[in-house]
């Protein structure tokens, strides 16, 4: 009886403390968001307009826009998704219709550790492999194509989740229809699979998007329209990697490249989420 | 072509993808080995432990400052991020209404979406100059900490979230109806019986610190040192690629590659074990 | 094309390439001597166990042969056997032989996708693909290059002879998804008619569906009858009375499903002579 008076009697200190912590915390991590996000927005949107985008940098980006490296961006894009997309495709075609095998679990343990390496040492193997021994060079190629390594295990995973969610009897409505197995996959799953499919995409570009380190000794510094995919090109956050550590009066120009950046995060997302509730909205009305 | 065949080159198209996918990180670790091996060889793994200073070209390679830079970088970051992140979760579940909840999880998802770089400018742009004010130079282990601290935090955060979501209500109605205090709940039931997930969420947070690159290079000053305090610039293993590979040549450069090398050993082991604790059921 | 009792007789069609099968032939004396599908001593096993064992069946074109049985006598899986869809099942293997319009479906130069667009199957729950109804029924003769031509006049015959024309022929661009139960089913025979088979398979058709659906669905397939060799499985004994010609008793509890006893409707209904299915009748009418 006496304890448990004692131990009333400490509760409501201790249930507050502990009530304050919590308001606490969270108010710090929403605060330090709010103003990393306003911090940007503040700093980088009296630098964009039209010709901050359409414009090429000079005086070493402080001056001009951004045109030259939207374009790079863009073509690293391109290759990285070029490269990554049919090849995520078919890994995770076979690993959901076929990977219950030794090869199956071979592969996902490989896109496992592959999915943990940091992006830093994606760098170093590329500046190896894509610019050395295939000999590509400092180019839009060669960091596209490290990129695709970086983003396979992300595309993969969602795409598998999305082939493997579909319902059994799709895949025996269309064998019992005389569908080989390409039929069944590319036919009936494939399109029935395909909101998942663009969420795994998104995720994708998004990651590719976001990426500085893998592109700093692959694709190169240069800021100049890139000829060919064979020309060296500077991507976004590169460019807002370089103008701030090794510009002197770069900030203003970093804040603005800053911002298209994530106002391309933004609607890329945003149209991810918009297809896949147009697609769930077609396909599963009133069912 | 007839169907038969075309369904058997299919089939080998997609065991092909499958088998390069999965050939990437073999190629990865091949080509870290190989490029690697003239160092290891050479100086053998010792003398980046043993030597006292990193100073490639007049032939010292000691990388204990960075490998101390990483870690108290990294153990910071995590000390901050792991509180708060779960913090977070608990407060989603237990203290916002259903609104502020939604809105808060976006802001945590927003936090998770922004690219490093972008981190690393705020931090160089609006944190240095605050420390700086306070304790010069600013570039320092304190802001790579706090930095990185954003950074991973939504990892913790979002894990913890889904773990808390995945509790059983009655497990929490009981222990309301023993008549315990909303903090007694999530402390003494809620949170511990989740603590197998956010054990999940905080080993993958770390492994994220330790390979992170650009944010800390940005804000860490760069200068191989031995931090006494908060306020002393460092350089992690990550910042020292990305700062000297660009012009490191022979064993210098392949000195990098080892350092590479270490970087996925460490991180592939902490994703392994947050592997394998997510993969037995919480609780147990 | 599609062949329903209201078109009357249509010349034999040629038969598929490859295909030894028997013409078409609609003369009722034919048909009833000569079984259209024969399984002999058909038995099959998934990862070494035995579901059902030994059944030999005689299928007859233009009549309807219902397989009755407690669930777990391997009904279901007895039909996978006649399409060779139980291969999709890694660790099935079949015993016995099966014959389609004469021709063994595991002989030499058999093909399960020739062989399953000859023998079409309903399945106990609608399964429509998340797409259009058009493309519902288009995507099996894009996959069997059908020319394209003769899509829209396929697919209005098809969507016809499933008594679903009518309420669908202004909303085929609309997601199969959205038709209610009954005309998801009937959508889903009007997919297998499409590609034409000569044998229909039907998986409990009616199980997930209402009795005024379930009515729709009967009609529909004593309709088909005259034209289709057709297998039904289904757990209802008053819906094999009503629509079978012929009834299968397959029994096996905790062991092993066998065929104890096959025979006209009537005689099985009224006369059984297995002591297994008189027990199976009075419990199943009780």
């Amino acid at each position: 009886m006496a304890n448990l008076l004692a131990a009333q009697g400490g509760r409501p200190l201790r249930d507050g403390l502990a009530d304050l912590a919590t308001w606490l915390g969270v108010t710090l991590v929403a605060g330090s968001a709010l103003w990393v996000v306003a911090d940007v927005i503040w700093h980088g949107v009296g630098a964009v307009n039209w010709g901050f985008v359409t414009t090429a940098p000079q005086d070493a980006g402080r001056a001009g826009g951004i045109s030259t490296i939207l374009v790079a961006t863009f073509l690293v894009l391109l290759v990285c998704m070029t490269a990554a997309l049919p090849l995520g495709l078919g890994a995770a075609m076979y690993l959901s219709e076929y990977g219950r095998g030794p090869m199956g679990r071979w592969v996902r343990r490989s896109l496992d550790v592959l999915a943990g390496v940091p992006s830093i040492v994606f760098g170093l193997f590329g500046a190896v492999f894509f610019v050395q021994v295939l000999g590509l060079g400092f180019s839009i190629l060669a960091g596209g194509l490290t990129l695709a390594c970086m983003v396979l295990p992300i595309l993969i995973r969602t795409t598998e989740m999305a082939f493997s969610g579909l319902p059994q009897e799709y895949r025996a409505g269309a064998a019992a229809l005389g569908f080989g197995p390409s039929g069944i996959l590319l036919r009936v799953l494939l399109p029935a699979a395909a909101p998942g499919l663009v969420a795994g995409l998104i995720l994708g570009v998004g990651r590719a998007l976001a990426e500085t380190a893998v592109l700093i000794f692959t694709s190169g510094y240069v800021d100049r329209m890139p000829d060919s995919l064979l020309d060296s090109g500077r991507v976004l956050s590169l460019h807002i990697f370089d103008l701030s550590m090794n510009v002197p009066g770069g900030d203003h120009n970093a804040y603005g490249a800053a911002v298209v950046l994530l106002l391309i995060l933004l609607v890329i997302n945003g149209i991810g989420g918009w297809l896949s509730r147009r697609w769930i909205g077609r396909g599963i009305v009133a069912s | 072509m007839s169907r038969p065949l075309a369904d058997k080159w299919f089939r080998w198209g997609l065991l092909a993808s499958a088998a390069l996918s999965g050939a990437v990180v073999v190629l990865v670790v091949l080509f870290l080995l190989v490029a690697s091996w003239p160092a290891l060889a050479d100086l053998g793994p010792g003398r980046y432990l043993t030597d006292t200073r990193w100073y490639p070209s007049g032939g010292l390679w000691g990388m204990s400052a960075m490998i101390v830079g990483t870690l108290l970088s990294t153990l910071g970051a995590v000390l901050l991020a792991a509180p708060l992140g779960i913090l977070s979760a608990v407060f989603c579940h237990y203290y916002a209404p259903a609104r502020m909840a939604t809105l808060y999880r976006r802001l945590v998802e927003l936090l998770a979406g922004i690219p490093s770089v972008v981190y690393g400018l705020w931090g160089l742009v609006v944190l240095v100059p605050i420390i700086a004010r306070w304790h010069p130079p600013g570039t320092s282990l304190l802001a790579a900490i706090l930095v990185l601290t954003l950074m991973i935090l939504p990892t913790v955060a979002l894990v913890a979230d889904s773990a808390l979501g995945q509790l059983p209500g009655s497990q929490v109605a009981g222990a309301y109806a023993l008549g315990l205090s909303r903090a007694g709940v999530i402390w003494r039931i809620a949170v511990p019986a989740a603590r197998r997930a956010l054990a999940t969420g905080t080993l993958l947070a770390t492994a994220r610190a330790i390979g992170e690159t650009m944010a800390v290079l940005m804000v860490c000053g760069g200068v191989v040192n031995l931090p006494t305090s908060l306020f002393e610039p460092i350089r992690t293993l990550t910042a020292n690629i990305a700062l000297e590979m660009s012009y490191a040549e022979g064993l210098h450069r392949s000195s990098l590659f080892v350092t590479g090398l270490v970087l996925v050993l460490a991180v592939v082991t902490l994703v392994t074990v947050a592997d394998r604790l997510g993969e037995e059921p919480t609780g147990g | 094309m599609i062949r329903l009792d209201t078109t009357g007789p249509t010349p034999a069609e040629p038969p598929l390439e490859g295909a030894t099968a028997v013409p078409h032939s609609h003369s009722p004396d034919s048909d009833a001597t000569v079984p259209y599908v024969a399984l002999d001593r058909v038995g099959l096993s998934y990862d070494g166990t035995e579901v059902f064992r030994g059944v030999s069946l005689p299928l007859y074109r233009g009549a309807v042969t219902a397989l009755v049985g407690p669930s777990g006598s391997g009904k279901s899986s007895l039909l996978t056997c006649i399409n060779r869809l139980y291969e999709l099942h890694p660790g099935a293997r079949m015993s016995g032989t099966i014959t389609v319009g004469g021709e063994d479906i595991h002989g030499a130069g058999a093909d399960p996708v020739r062989l399953r667009r000859r023998v079409g199957m309903i399945f106990q729950k609608p399964n429509p693909f998340p797409m259009s109804i058009r493309r519902n029924l288009s995507l099996p003769l894009s996959e069997h290059r059908l020319p394209r031509a003769e899509w829209s006049a396929r697919i209005e015959e098809a969507l016809t002879a499933a008594a679903l024309w009518d309420e669908v022929k202004d909303r085929l661009d609309h997601p199969a998804q959205a038709l209610s139960g009954g005309q998801q089913q009937r959508l889903c025979i009007a997919r297998a008619l499409i590609l034409e088979p000569e044998v229909l398979l039907l998986d409990e058709p009616c199980s997930a569906l209402d009795p005024l659906a379930t009515e729709a669905i009967e009609q529909l397939v004593m309709g088909l009858k005259c034209c289709y060799t057709m297998l039904m499985v289904t757990h209802n004994l008053a819906q094999a009375r009503r629509v079978a010609d012929q009834v299968g008793v397959l029994w096996g509890q905790g062991q092993p499903g066998e065929l104890v006893e096959f025979g006209p409707t009537a005689q099985l209904f009224d006369d059984p002579q297995h002591p297994v299915t008189v027990a199976f009748m009075q419990r199943e009418r009780a």
